[in-house]
């Protein structure tokens, strides 16, 4: 080795660019006549902010730093409002209202199963009742060096602390004793039989409840009296009980061994089952009282418990072996925002894409959203792939992983969203990040501002480079509706049906089995698909109803992603189906687009070298108007239409409807050495007629950015339109 | 050694050295002619060694004018702003990607590397 790495010196800050605006809205899409509502939080100094609803566009040439192009929405909600600075609580917890009630009448115990996975620099609370840092409560916590210990204030006293401390990613049955006359005990130790325990005994502990009574128990943090959450745990817990009198370490070892399903009767006030409903966000009081609850901030369930034997590797085989949470300090849900202000679609708004603009002077947020027709106004649809954005949304590994500047082969630029994201690290992460115990993200919610989703941001891809095709489609002129991913999940083929083109965006990476086999359908059906993107109909990811905001992605497939997790928590709790590929639920994308994902290279982009194909009869209307065998050696990505992630067809005979009309050749050695997923690492320009159905895959990220090169008088314009309007002709292929 | 992250992306075709020859000069300079232009294989693997050595912190292109400007800082953790190694502001990326490959080649080779 050479010379040390040198250090970095000051802390640049503030940061030069970062946002001082910021928003999200909900829902993300909406139909004339339906709400939407507008959250935003401005930097403290800022004292208004002015509000507009637009539709977007891009805009001429170098629009990403110059803005997008913006027509304005006349509406009701245009104006200026009051800047709010609001702040982001993180952290998952579980609240059980009434929950208090259990712990009554003491001497209660409480006991449970704790693998704590992060050492925090403050407390981390498991278990509490009120907050007795700041008045009347009870919480069981683990203190700085990891040890259990025992809080009941006021003033955050610990009654008891325990002389062992946890050991990071080990399970630990810990039981507490407390109220009443009795002395107060802590005591720790495995549940295997035979292990030592630590304890700890003490004088009675201050009563509980306090004046106000019994209250919610929340697991996982303490609320404060005006209902936010604090000293979040990360970590894993699995099977709460609360039982009458004192417990013994071995009864309470014995109690966690059984299991959450034999706990009830007897003096067991409350045991909560977490292997119960492990699809949904609500938890299972087995006890008598009922007391169950609901999950705050997406900790992580069908997650391995203490009691996993290793013989299974899908929760829905052994669901008591999930009986676990998995709670995280970093994770986010809902930021919670005071509404700033609401849009309500109006009667005969053109479905598209728009945004809400808020700003102040030179300070600027995009809030995007989607309007859906009322009704099928259309013969074309675009499916603005909000699955992928939402995958994406806030990704952080940009800088803290070396494998962006490796397939880019540059440097990382750092630009005004992202310089924002980089010192708030309470907006939460992507599916693309780790929580701070090296947890892979496997939630990511809609109700925080994305900064991934803003037109113009400096990756230049998905969203950017999907208003690039909206901006071609408006110059063209046919009439268009737009639907999210998230609409086509819940609305399936039926909402496909009145369409006779569906166009993709430029990464429709991401989708639930629901809209793959909506899509697929459609196709086999007849339908004409422009697939106008790459690396698309690969992952899976799963909507839940109850929550819809919150996507679940268990990437478990790619990257450095833990092994046991690829191995023994891959299927997701939402849908029951293994995350990854959704080739592994047997949704292969060559099926609708007659390509598969190949690789990614950031670093150079490449034209399309046409083949013989291109010359056969059944594909001239594509090439109409087109001389050369060169396609694309121009645009906004990198200078040509392959960039970025992009498929071909390898290893696919789909018969002789499917032909592979052109072909990237001569890359770089990025994709060999950090990008490619399989050694066919070229892409392919495919057309895959069916009959009367039809797949046209440019089959790459960056197609789309070429579309307005030279004014949107160029050969990737010409054959978009040329297929598009083929496409709309009901005329069957032959 | 291989590095990490990857043994898992890539074809698993090649493997990234964890340091670099200081006796290969002309692939500093291939690099330092031209580094956003198509490298050969060597030096694609040197300049892979670089950028995922777990001896270099994460350093980065903070834009302080878009497409015009940057400043060259060390990622911190999660949530810590980014500290500078320089005061000097790149009004050229080419030029900060010669600074950044300059000091991480001393790092990895140890010899005197590329002018700053």
């Amino acid at each position: 080795m050479g010379d040390p790495a040198p250090a970095g010196g000051a802390p640049l800050a503030p940061l030069p660019l970062a946002k001082r605006i910021i928003g999200y809205c909900d829902p993300l899409s909406a139909a004339p006549g339906e709400q939407v509502r507008f959250y935003v939080s401005c930097e403290p100094g800022i004292g208004s902010f002015r509000a507009d609803l637009v539709r977007l566009r891009a805009g001429p040439p170098g629009w990403e730093t110059a803005g997008p192009e913006c027509e304005t929405v006349p509406g009701d909600c245009s104006g200026s409002y009051a800047a709010q600075h609001q702040d982001v609580h993180p952290g998952s917890y579980a609240l059980i209202p009434g929950g208090g009630q259990a712990l009554a009448d003491g001497p209660v115990s409480l006991v449970l199963l704790v693998q704590p996975t992060h050492r925090a620099a403050a407390p981390q609370v498991l278990v509490s009742a009120g907050d007795p840092w700041a008045g009347p409560g009870v919480a069981l916590i683990l203190d700085e060096q990891m040890r259990p210990a025992l809080i009941t204030g006021p003033g955050g006293a610990a009654a008891l602390t325990g002389p062992a401390a946890l050991e990071i990613n080990s399970w630990s049955v810990v039981t507490a004793t407390f109220g009443g006359d009795a002395p107060g005990q802590l005591a720790a130790g495995p549940l295997s039989a035979g292990g030592s325990w630590s304890s700890a005994t003490g004088p009675a502990p201050a009563a509980w409840p306090g004046p106000a009574g019994p209250g919610s128990l929340v697991l996982g943090a303490v609320m404060s009296a005006a209902g936010s959450t604090r000293m979040h745990f990360t970590g894993r817990l699995e099977s709460p009980v609360i039982t009458a009198g004192t417990l013994s370490p071995d009864r309470a070892r014995a109690l966690m061994a059984a299991g959450p399903v034999r706990t009830a009767g007897g003096t067991v006030r409350a045991a909560w089952d977490f292997s119960a409903d492990i699809g949904t966000w609500a938890i299972t009081d087995r006890g008598p009282l009922g007391l169950h609850g609901t999950l705050h901030n997406l900790p992580m369930r069908a997650v391995r418990g203490a009691r996993w034997t290793g013989r299974h590797h899908d929760w829905r085989e052994a669901p008591g072996e999930y009986a676990a949470l998995h709670f995280l300090a970093d994770a986010l849900e809902d930021c919670g925002w005071a509404e700033s202000f609401a849009w309500t679609v109006p009667a005969g708004a053109r479905s598209g894409f728009y945004a809400a603009r808020v700003s102040n002077g030179p300070h600027q947020d995009f809030i995007p959203l989607f309007v859906r027709p009322a009704v099928p106004a259309a013969r074309v649809l675009l499916i603005a792939p909000t699955a992928t954005y939402a995958a994406y949304g806030n990704s952080r590994f940009w800088w803290e992983n070396p494998i962006q500047e490796m397939v880019q082969d540059r440097l990382v630029e750092i630009g005004a969203e992202e310089q924002y994201l980089i010192v708030h690290p309470e907006l939460g992460a992507s599916s693309y990040d780790c929580h701070l115990d090296g947890t892979d993200v496997c939630y990511v919610s809609r109700r925080r501002p994305n900064l991934n989703m803003r037109p113009g941001h400096i990756r230049r891809e998905g969203y950017t480079s999907d208003l690039d095709l909206v901006a071609w489609l408006d110059r063209l002129g046919p009439p268009y509706d737009v639907v999210t991913d998230e609409d086509v999940h819940h609305g399936g083929g039926a909402l496909l049906r009145p369409y006779g083109v569906v166009i993709t965006g430029a990464h429709p990476e991401y989708m639930s089995t629901v809209m793959f086999d909506a899509i697929a359908d459609w196709v086999r059906a007849g339908g004409r698909l422009m697939y106008l993107g790459g690396n698309g109909f690969s992952m899976n990811v799963s909507f839940g109803t109850e929550r819809p905001w919150i996507m679940e992605n268990r990437r478990v497939d790619l990257w450095e992603r833990d092994q046991e997790f690829q191995r023994s928590e891959a299927v997701q709790a939402t849908d029951g189906l293994r995350g990854g590929y959704l080739s592994e639920s047997g949704r292969h994308a060559a099926e609708v687009t007659g390509v598969e994902s190949a690789t990614m290279g950031f670093d150079h982009s490449y034209p399309y070298v046409l083949t013989e194909a291109a010359r056969r009869p059944e594909a001239a209307f594509v090439f109409d108007g087109v001389t050369g065998d060169v396609i694309g050696d121009f645009g906004a990505i990198g200078g040509g239409v392959v960039g970025q992630e992009w498929d071909n067809a390898a290893g696919h005979d789909l018969g002789p409807g499917h032909l592979i009309l052109g072909s990237s050749r001569d890359h770089t050695l990025v994709p060999p050495l950090f990008g490619a997923v399989r050694p066919d690492y070229h892409a392919d320009l495919v057309l895959y007629l069916r009959g009367a159905g039809a797949a046209f895959s440019v089959s790459s990220m960056a197609w789309c950015a070429a579309l307005s090169h030279d004014g949107y008088t160029n050969d990737v314009a010409r054959i978009t339109h040329n297929v598009l309007r083929r496409f709309l002709d009901p005329a069957p292929f032959t | 050694m291989a590095m990490g992250i990857l043994d898992r992306v890539g074809t698993g075709a090649y493997e990234v050295p964890d340091r670099i020859d200081p006796g290969r000069t002309d692939l500093r300079e291939q690099f330092l002619a031209d580094p956003l232009g198509r490298h050969d294989l060597d030096l694609q693997l040197v300049v892979g060694a670089t950028r995922s050595s777990r001896a270099i912190p994460r350093w980065i292109l903070v834009v302080t004018q878009p497409g015009q400007a940057w400043m060259v800082a060390e990622a911190g953790r999660r949530g810590e702003p980014p500290r500078l190694l320089t005061d000097r502001v790149f009004t050229d990326r080419v030029e900060a990607e010669r600074y950044v490959f300059g000091l991480r080649w001393r790092a990895l080779a140890g010899d005197g590397g590329a002018d700053g």
